[in-house]
């Protein structure tokens, strides 16, 4: 990642008391680049989401190619990450800082979404298992008040 | 027009595995789903919410299927990633 790499270079450059404005702002640029194609990720797959009649291997093939996506995105997310709170933990203040932070824990969790096991769900569903969700709440409530 | 939510079985086994707090957060998300779903032709889709636990933060997200036929929203997964 070339810019990932010029904030590397630029901080390596600055003394860590010192970290000019303009570093801080590249790390700014960098999250902002970096949560935008999140949000192209997720049209994406809003866009191409699996339709229920659609058969397993076109199901499989989008949901690697997602989550492919995905993936590299975190692999990217974690090294601006690295840097970022390297600058925080500094005294800086760096722009969405907090907001990359969710995105980042956000898609860790989407990754635990595998296209085996959306597969799966979708063969459970098309076959009519369904447990009705009140039933999980009544069990829950007994749950709760026992 | 309200849609019956309900669990595949490893949607079921998922929000077993979740704290209890948690599993009543996503029966919530669900009821607002299944009276509120996305328009046609939206069939398989994914939603998520942030929930703040004292000890943590949690990411979840939720995958459903509608049945426009039997009206039923079916939820076949469910992550979740605790950041603390």
């Amino acid at each position: 990642m070339i810019a990932v790499s010029l904030l590397d270079a630029v901080t390596r450059a600055d003394q860590p008391q010192a970290v000019p404005a303009r570093t801080v702002e590249l790390a700014g640029q960098l999250i902002d680049a970096s949560l935008a194609e999140r949000r192209r990720i997720r049209q994406l797959e809003a866009e191409f989401a699996p339709a229920e009649s659609s058969d397993a291997q076109a199901v499989m093939d989008i949901e690697r190619s997602i989550h492919s996506l995905y993936s590299g995105w975190v692999a990217e997310g974690e090294q601006i990450l690295l840097r970022v709170r390297r600058l925080i933990s500094s005294g800086l203040e760096v722009r969405q800082a907090a907001e990359m932070e969710d995105a980042y824990a956000s898609t860790l969790s989407r990754l635990k979404f595998t296209p085996e096991k959306t597969s799966r769900g979708m063969e459970q569903a098309r076959r009519g298992e369904f447990t009705p969700a009140e039933d999980l709440r009544n069990e829950l409530r007994a749950r709760i008040r026992s | 027009m309200s849609f019956a939510p309900g669990f595949a079985p490893d949607g079921q086994a998922d929000w077993r595995a979740l704290e209890t707090e948690l599993q009543e957060q996503v029966l919530d998300a669900m009821d607002r789903i299944a009276a509120n779903p996305p328009p046609p032709p939206a069939t398989v889709f994914l939603g998520d919410f942030v929930w703040e636990a004292s000890d943590a933060k949690h990411y979840v997200w939720i995958r459903y299927i509608v049945n426009r036929t039997a009206q039923t929203i079916t939820v076949i997964g469910i992550t979740d990633y605790a950041r603390r």
